[in-house]
This record gives C-alpha cells, structure tokens and sequence, in this order.
C-alpha cells in the first residue's frame, strides 16, 4: 500500500508524465482500492482548501448586504435614466433574491452551505475517475490493451493529479482554468493508457480522448433530444 | 511492490531547475545547449531514451521483456540523456512566472492598499482615480458609480491585508495562466508539429519550449509607464523568434513550417471563438427583432 506521505512525490513525477507513477499504481497490490485512496484523500484535502480560500475571501471583501445595497442602489438610479417600464418594487424583490441565492451557494453571505465542498470534491472527483477508468479499459482492450480493469483504475486514478493545482485556491482570488486541468488530465490519461495497456502512441491518443468524445456525444444527443421537444412543443 | 518511490529515471536530469547556464545560453540563441543530441533522433529511439521503464528490460518493471536482454542500441541510448526534463521545464515556467510578476504585485498591493479593499474591486471599477466620462450615456454613469462605490465599501479586515492577500491571489494566478499556456497552446503546437511530420517526442517538445517564456520575465516591468508596453512588447517578439527556433530544432521542420505550427493553433482558436462571438450576436439580434 502506497504510504500517503508519498502522494506529493507521486503526483509531481504524474503531473510531468513520467512512467513510473503508472508503474507503481499498475503494479500495486490492489491498485483501485490505491486509486479510489488517492482520490478521496486529494478531494478532500482539495475541499478544505476551496473552504479556507472561500472563507478568506469572503473576508477581504465589503459584506454582502451592503454590496447588495449598493446594487440596488444603482439599479434605482439606471431605472430612473432609462425610463424603464419594469415594476421597480418586483424588479428590486427579484434582484434581492438573486443576491441572496449567489452569496448562499458561493459562500460569500456565510451560512453553512460551503461546508458542502468538502463532500462534492472528492465524490465528484470519484465519479470522474470511475468513468473516465471504465472508458479508458474498455477503449483499450477494444485497441489491443493488455492491462487489465484493476490495473486501469489504478493508473487512471492519477488524472487527479492536477488537481492538486486547486490547493492554491486556499489563497483568494486564485483560480486554475477548468482548460488546464482538463488537458493535463487528457495527457496523464494518455500516459496510464500507453504504460498500463502497452499501447503504441498513436492508439493511446485514441484510448485517451474516448472520454472526451463520449462527452461530446452525448452532449450532442442531448441538444438534439432538447431541440426536438421545443420544436414538438411548439408545433403542438 | 516497494510502496515507497523509487528513482527509476536517473538518466534524466533532476530537480526541478535547469542549470542557470544552461538559461543564459538560451537567451542567446545558443539552442543547440539545451536541445541536446537527441534532436535527430527518430520517434522510438527518443521515447526509449525518455520513457525507459516501458521499455526496460528490467525484470522488477512492466512491459520487460525478459526473453530479450537488451540490445546495443538500447544501452547507447541511455547514454544520451535528454539535456532538460519535463519537471525542469514546469519549474522553469512557474519560477520565471513568479518572477515576472514580483514588481506587478507590489504595484498592485499599494494601488489596492490605497483605496483599502480588493484589488478585483479595484480592478472593477477601473475609473476609481478618474472623474466620470462625461460623454457616457446616464445608465452607463449609474453602474460606473455603483461599481465605484462596491470599491470604496470597507472589506471585513483590514485595507491593506485584503489588498495584500487579493494582490497575491492575482500574482499567483499568473503561473498558473503561463502553466495554461505552455501545456495547452503547447499541445496544440505538437500536434500541428506532427501533422507536419515532425519526429518530437511529449515530454522533450514540453522540456524545451519551457524556455521560450524566458523573455516574458521582461513583463515584470509592466507597472512602469512608457516602458512596461515597450517591454512587453519586446518581450513578446522575443518569445516567438525563440519559440520558433526552439520548434525548429526540436522536430527538425523548416522555418516556414515552424512558424506555421506556432501560428495555427492561435489562428485556430480566435476564429472559433470569432465564430462563437458572430453567433452570439446574430442570436441576440434576431432576438431583439
């Protein structure tokens, strides 16, 4: 069993793709259950940090309420040069109400609501890693991998490894780019691939943006079967 | 399996540095330093001299091959270490990065510490020092004062720690955002490289473009006026001519094609987004009739 005190070395020697963090997970005793460990310990470690940064931040900002006043403040004063039509009492209620739903799911009103974070992380990350594992196998045996599903999820789990970048955000107003996490990922997904299935470059590459392209297709799916119903919708 | 990690990549170079030599003769061009003898090397022989635990042959690692002792030509490639690793490639770009943005955050600090609150407010408001544009139309004057009053609110602590604490968020945005660069536009570069027939391996292009962000520590001088955009500029010219040369060693490709290969990824990503902006328009407008 992989020590965690190793995790910060495994995920440097990950994050400039070199084989032997996909060597160790491939070749660990039981590497998901090392994977799933990896994941839920980041994504937790990863929530404490999005708590403490929100919590900061929350801090070195004005209060809500008065943010809040001062908007309306000027929604007042841009309705009255603009001459709007709108209900200023009904437009005030619903701009309140906005506010009040950003600063509860952001944080930034307080509450306990942020506290969520340190669930979502590590289980969105597991959801994201078990998916994207089982894609992975399956496009690789189906290309000629020879690795197997265990060993898959092993090496598959060190796409969290950039995420480990969102540690950062214990600092406010620091933000990693969802493109920089997702390309790094691509490539470290692309590296498990080549080194646990034994794939050559170009069928990795394949095996790697499978993920990617059922998201893709799905996305797709689920405009056209969107843009079907408004249609049917209008039509009858 | 040993639970602990092992160095299994001693043929690389360690740390998380080049050596500083090695820095300097890139900024002069001298590439051949940091490109190393590796540059005409095809695909396979270059990946087994990087990637060598796929293709060792010893017996403790996956993909061995047991029944076949390694060969000559194996051994002469290990002993062709790459000049620069991928690791001191990453160091290289968030170091330079932090650099470049030492005297961007001080500058921003003592601007935000001034007003007493968050530098994104600050940033916000823009106008904050100015008096209102005169010629804006009046719902435009309203949010401009709105935005220039959420500036002036007092934050919970102190002025000068939330804008010491936000100057540092936004100065530690900026490895980040050269990290994003040099992975992603890099990314794309390879493989336009590669359409092109280039024989670079992942981890090499990444080592050695990292030193094309070198001049960018020349946007440190950013905060003085006249000067900062002359460098900045500067800088930039510099990043690509470097850039450029850096492709043109690494895959063997000419000049022509080595600045295509920088270019396009570029070209290709503004007309997506030039195309994105045109039918973000066309909706609004064909909603507004």
């Amino acid at each position: 069993m992989l020590q965690p005190r190793n995790y910060p070395e495994l995920i440097g020697k990950t994050l400039v793709l070199e084989a032997e963090p996909f060597v160790i997970m491939t070749e660990d005793d039981n590497p998901w259950v090392e994977g799933l460990f990896l994941t839920v310990s980041l994504g937790f470690v990863i929530g404490v940090a999005h708590l403490l940064g929100g919590l900061l931040m929350t801090a070195t900002l004005p209060p809500a309420a008065a943010v809040q006043e001062a908007i309306l403040q000027g929604w007042r004063q841009f309705s009255q040069n603009f001459g709007a039509s709108v209900d200023p009492v009904a437009t005030t209620n619903s701009l309140r109400w906005f506010w009040s739903l950003v600063t509860t799911v952001s944080g930034y009103g307080g509450g306990w609501f942020r506290l969520f974070t340190l669930v979502t992380t590590p289980f969105l990350l597991v959801i994201q890693w078990l998916i994207t594992g089982l894609l992975i196998f399956v496009t690789a045996r189906s290309l000629g991998g020879r690795g197997t599903l265990n060993q898959t999820l092993g090496a598959t789990a060190l796409m969290v490894a950039p995420h480990a970048l969102a540690l950062l955000t214990i600092i406010p107003f620091v933000s990693v780019s969802n493109l920089l996490m997702l390309t790094w990922s691509l490539l470290i997904v692309y590296r498990a691939a080549e080194v646990t299935h034994g794939l050559a470059w170009q069928r990795a590459i394949w095996v790697a943006l499978a993920p990617i392209g059922l998201l893709i297709v799905i996305a797709l799916l689920f405009g056209l079967l969107v843009s079907t119903g408004i249609f049917t919708g209008v039509a009858t | 399996m040993s639970a602990n990690l092992t160095n299994t990549t001693d043929r690389q170079p360690n740390g998380w540095l080049p050596p500083f030599q090695q820095v300097i003769d890139v900024l002069q061009f001298r590439l051949d330093a940091v490109v190393g003898a590796m540059r005409d090397q095809p695909e396979a022989v270059a990946t087994a001299a990087i990637d060598a635990p796929e293709t060792t042959s010893d017996p403790e690692l996956p993909g061995a091959n047991v029944d076949n002792p390694p060969v000559l030509s194996e051994v002469m490639v290990r002993s062709v270490a790459p000049v620069t690793s991928m690791r001191q490639g990453m160091g290289l770009v968030v170091v330079t990065a932090l650099i470049a943005g030492v005297l961007p955050f001080l500058f921003n600090w003592a601007i935000a510490a001034r007003v007493g609150t968050a530098l994104p407010l600050v940033q916000l408001a823009g106008t904050i020092d100015q008096p209102a544009d005169a010629t804006a139309s009046p719902p435009w004057q309203a949010w401009e004062e709105t935005l220039k009053s959420i500036a002036g609110l007092e934050p919970r602590l102190p002025g000068w720690l939330a804008a010491g604490l936000s100057a540092l968020g936004v100065w530690i945005n900026q490895p980040l955002t050269w990290l994003t660069y040099w992975l992603v536009y890099g990314l794309g570069i390879l493989l336009v490289c590669k359409l092109l027939g280039a024989t670079t391996t992942l981890q090499r292009f990444y080592a050695v473009t990292s030193y094309a962000y070198l001049p960018l520590l020349l946007t440190m001088l950013g905060p003085i006026p006249y000067l900062g955009p002359l460098a900045a500029l500067v800088a930039i010219v510099w990043t690509f001519v470097l850039y450029v040369r850096i492709v043109q060693l690494l895959t063997g490709l000419n000049t022509g094609r080595a600045v295509l290969s920088v270019l396009l990824p570029g070209a290709l990503g503004l007309l997506v987004a030039l195309l994105a902006a045109g039918a973000f328009i066309i909706s609004l407008v064909r909603m507004t009739m």
